[in-house]
């Protein structure tokens, strides 16, 4: 740290809390100059060297010079209130929150650019999800004229302004160098992915030594106040207290709030969250429809025999399996495809002699019967009624794999995106779904990095657990460029588990609002849902009350990530 | 930094080092490097060494220096489009080939260009250290004449906490004397300076180099002593108060480990918290030299 690097320093007291520090090192070296008579340096540069010291004089604290100093883009003025309230009140330690596609990383960029002209950061690492480390890397050159370099061997992490991949930052042996280091600004991308204090990410980012830190995240809040709390105690320890006094503070349950007025207040100086509407950017519209649909009989009867096998399954085997087992009522929501895999590898799990496999078999078999899936129909009507590029996201590989088939049948070129494409492949696709075909079928791991403005159609052909994932998604058309009005197309099924993930978004969406703030539509507002009954159609038994509390548990501690 | 100022200082920076100014546009300057600058800006070491080495005469690069790309690029597109190249001529092929490319390259120099910064670097890192005479303005045969010695310091003032802002302080102190002037730069300006002695001047005991520094050092220390410091004490509160955030945050969480390691690794935590506090906020003054020089005027 530069305090403690002051060895040719000689340290004078100007009052109680300031010391002057003067540099030494001078004196020794025009001595030695003045015994040996030279050699002396060029009078036109000593006298150029102080004319540009007097021209880059920063002679105030508090006067942007990043503006000055930045070539092809004109930032937003919401991004240069953003950078200066971070610098000037939030000290370089913040949140940057914004809805997705108002410029997070040209906000990033000022702030560093700013500290790096006032000499205040010389070394930054800046942490990103892998896919985009290039694309950072490209922005911060090209855009600020920040010499920043993509890490590739070991020995790059000395450069001064390094963007990794936090998985390639948190692994042996870089992590042994980069807590050995200290930065004078730490910079992550797509924050949210620290919202749980356990994971080896939280723990890595807790023991680097930094300065100035910034996370960046347009979904602070995913499912419960938990998350949102780890991140402002990663970011500041002890703005929100101890866990204890937080949770008898502000908590009434996880996604209820209490003292929301303070709370917000709390948290909103160390986070900043710009809106779409609030920006004055004419941003386009967002037209969202839910579209409920009545599965054919044969769908239905599979559903009432999943629900049945779940209910008896349950009772021998306890809570731990009921959630994979809501699993599979979702899947047979999505798609037969979807939940034929995961009950043929329930099967194959099983011992050949076992008494559990003959169920198993009859579902099935009974999957084998289905002829239709109402909601692949009800997207093959959607697509030939909008007549233009439509992106599709699903959660199951084996229902994309079903839709890509499907589509391909009624003559749609269609193409696929998913998370373990590399990245050349990953570009190849964008650009085939640009120039060439109709229709990308993306899944969740899609939904992160891309950018698809030339899109105005999405369907959401199942719904995650968590909003936050659903306003990614929609965030890759959604976004800055975007020339048309954007139509979202929710397919949820009538009378199964999609109710009540219904249900739980817009619990969700309440709370964000509540603490974080406005959040664009996501959902079409329906009528409150009669929890009672989603919880009647999960599971039917006698001891109704006790499976009711449990699943409510069940339904607090959901999150689509495992932990 | 204004676009006129970057100018100036590279036209002069060219100039020094021999560098030969080939054409001069609104928007951009042509120069032929020295041997000098190309080392400076072009990033050639191996060139340089080879050329060093095996001692040939070295090739310079042709450098196009850009100080508005957006308007360079258009007044060069508007003149292509009023002379329409002749792009009919067959390019030679194979081994009649040009053997060699034409050596030239572009930057832009906006404020924060990179190639920009090279240019003050260098400047900087070759400008530290002076010793001038003043030149007479008649030349009077066999009449010596005595002149002072005096010490020029400019010193950049930095006061920095989770913010910072610069000052720069040039004085000179004369070393027969003990006189202290401030600004003293600009009082060099007008002055006829040369870097090597005339004939019939004579120079005069001074104190030691030591003692003059500690005058001048001592002369700021008094006047920095003056000045506002309001900051200091804003910066001082904000450090008090993320320091009793941490306190009361980490006491609890010590309080309730059971676990030794798990409370000797809060412990550590807290500890690392801390010294990153101070580094963030702590405020301090610190004074570094721009450059200095030995001035001797009549």
């Amino acid at each position: 740290m530069s305090s403690h690097n002051r060895s040719h320093d000689h340290t004078l007291p100007i009052h109680e809390q300031l010391n002057m520090h003067m540099d030494q090192g001078w004196k020794e070296t025009l001595q030695n100059k003045m015994d040996h008579n030279g050699p002396w340096d060029n009078y036109e540069y000593y006298k150029l060297a102080y004319e540009i010291e007097t021209e880059r004089l920063i002679p105030s604290f508090d006067d942007l010079q990043c503006l000055a100093q930045i070539q092809h883009i004109t930032p937003l003025p919401h991004q240069i209130d953003t950078a200066k309230r971070v610098l000037y009140e939030m000290r370089g330690r913040a949140i940057l929150a914004d809805e997705v596609g108002l410029g997070k990383t040209i906000e990033a960029g000022l702030i560093l650019k700013e500290y790096m002209i006032r000499g205040l950061v010389r070394k930054a690492l800046i942490l990103v999800p892998a896919s985009l480390v290039l694309q950072w890397v490209r922005e911060l050159n090209q855009k600020f004229g920040i010499p920043a370099v993509a890490q590739k061997k070991k020995y790059m992490w000395e450069h001064p302004i390094v963007v990794a991949s936090m998985d390639t930052a948190k692994r042996d042996p870089h992590k042994e160098m980069l807590l050995g280091m200290n930065y004078d600004m730490l910079i992550i991308d797509e924050a949210h992915k620290l919202k749980n204090k356990k994971t080896t990410n939280y723990q890595f980012i807790t023991q680097l030594t930094k300065k100035y830190c910034l996370l960046l995240t347009a979904t602070p809040m995913q499912n419960d106040l938990k998350e949102l709390y780890n991140l402002v105690t990663l970011l500041k320890p002890g703005h929100l207290g101890a866990l204890g006094n937080f949770k008898q503070n502000f908590v009434v349950d996880k996604r209820q709030p209490k003292n929301e007025t303070e709370l917000k207040q709390e948290i909103q100086k160390v986070m900043i969250r710009n809106l779409r509407s609030e920006s004055n950017i004419p941003f386009t519209k967002r037209n969202v429809q839910n579209i409920t649909l009545d599965l054919s009989k044969d769908e239905q009867a599979l559903y009432d025999n999943v629900t049945k096998y779940i209910k008896d399954t349950y009772q021998q085997a306890g809570m731990k399996s009921l959630l994979s087992l809501v699993t599979l009522q979702r899947e047979v929501c999505s798609s037969r495809d979807a939940v034929f895999v995961t009950l043929f590898n329930m099967f194959k799990k099983l011992r050949e002699d076992s008494p559990l496999r003959s169920p198993i078999w009859e579902l099935i078999l009974q999957i084998k019967s289905i002829e239709s899936n109402t909601k692949a129909d009800t997207t093959l009507d959607l697509i030939k009624k909008v007549n233009d590029k439509v992106i599709i996201f699903t959660e199951y590989r084996a229902s994309q794999e079903y839709l890509l088939h499907f589509l391909k049948e009624h003559q749609i070129i269609c193409v696929p995106y998913r998370g373990g494409m590399n990245r050349g492949k990953k570009d190849w696709m964008m650009d085939l779904f640009k120039r060439r075909a109709q229709v990308m079928i993306a899944t969740e791991a899609g939904g992160e990095g891309i950018n698809l403005q030339f899109c105005h159609h999405v369907i959401n052909f199942d719904l995650p657990w968590n909003p936050m994932r659903v306003e990614q998604r929609i965030g890759r058309v959604h976004r800055l460029g975007q020339a048309q009005d954007v139509n979202i197309y929710n397919l949820s099924t009538k009378n199964t588990i999609e109710e009540h993930i219904l249900h739980l978004l817009h619990e969700k969406i309440n709370l964000f609002e509540k603490v974080v703030g406005n959040l664009d539509v996501i959902l079409e507002k329906v009528g409150n849902p009669l929890e009672k009954e989603i919880m009647n159609l999960i599971v039917k038994t006698n001891d109704e009350q006790e499976l009711r509390a449990k699943i409510s548990k069940l339904g607090d501690s959901l999150s689509p990530a495992p932990h | 930094m204004k676009q006129e100022t970057i100018k100036n200082i590279v036209e002069k920076y060219l100039n020094e080092n021999n560098s030969h100014i080939i054409e001069k546009g609104s928007h951009h300057f042509t120069a032929k490097l020295s041997p000098q600058a190309d080392k400076d800006l072009t990033n050639r070491e191996y060139y340089w060494g080879f050329v060093e080495r095996c001692n040939v005469e070295p090739e310079t690069m042709t450098f196009t220096f850009i100080f508005d790309e957006q308007q360079y690029n258009e007044q060069k597109n508007m003149a292509s489009l009023e002379q329409p190249q002749q792009q009919n001529q067959p390019m030679p092929q194979g081994r009649f080939a040009p053997i060699r490319e034409k050596r030239a390259i572009e930057a832009p120099l906006h404020p924060g260009a990179e190639k920009l910064q090279k240019i003050f670097s260098t400047i900087k890192g070759n400008g530290k250290f002076v010793t001038m005479f003043e030149v007479p303005q008649q030349h009077v045969p066999y009449k010596e004449t005595y002149c002072n010695t005096w010490l020029n310091v400019n010193f950049k003032i930095e006061s920095i906490c989770d913010l910072k802002k610069e000052m720069i302080y040039s004085l000179g102190i004369c070393l027969s004397t003990g006189e202290i002037k401030e600004q003293f730069f600009s009082l060099l300006k007008d002055k006829d300076l040369s870097p090597k002695i005339p004939s019939n001047v004579l120079l005069k005991d001074t104190i030691s180099l030591s003692r003059a520094a500690k005058e001048l050092e001592h002369y700021l220390w008094n006047k920095v002593k003056v000045m506002d410091h309001e900051w200091s004490m804003e910066a001082h509160h904000r450090l008090t108060a993320e320091l009793q955030r941490l306190e009361t945050y980490y006491e609890i969480l010590i309080g309730q480990a059971v676990d030794p390691e798990v409370k000797e690794n809060m412990e550590r935590q807290y500890e690392d918290r801390k010294a990153e506090m101070m580094w963030q906020y702590e405020p301090r003054i610190v004074v570094n030299t721009i450059n200095c020089g030995l001035f001797h005027l009549l």
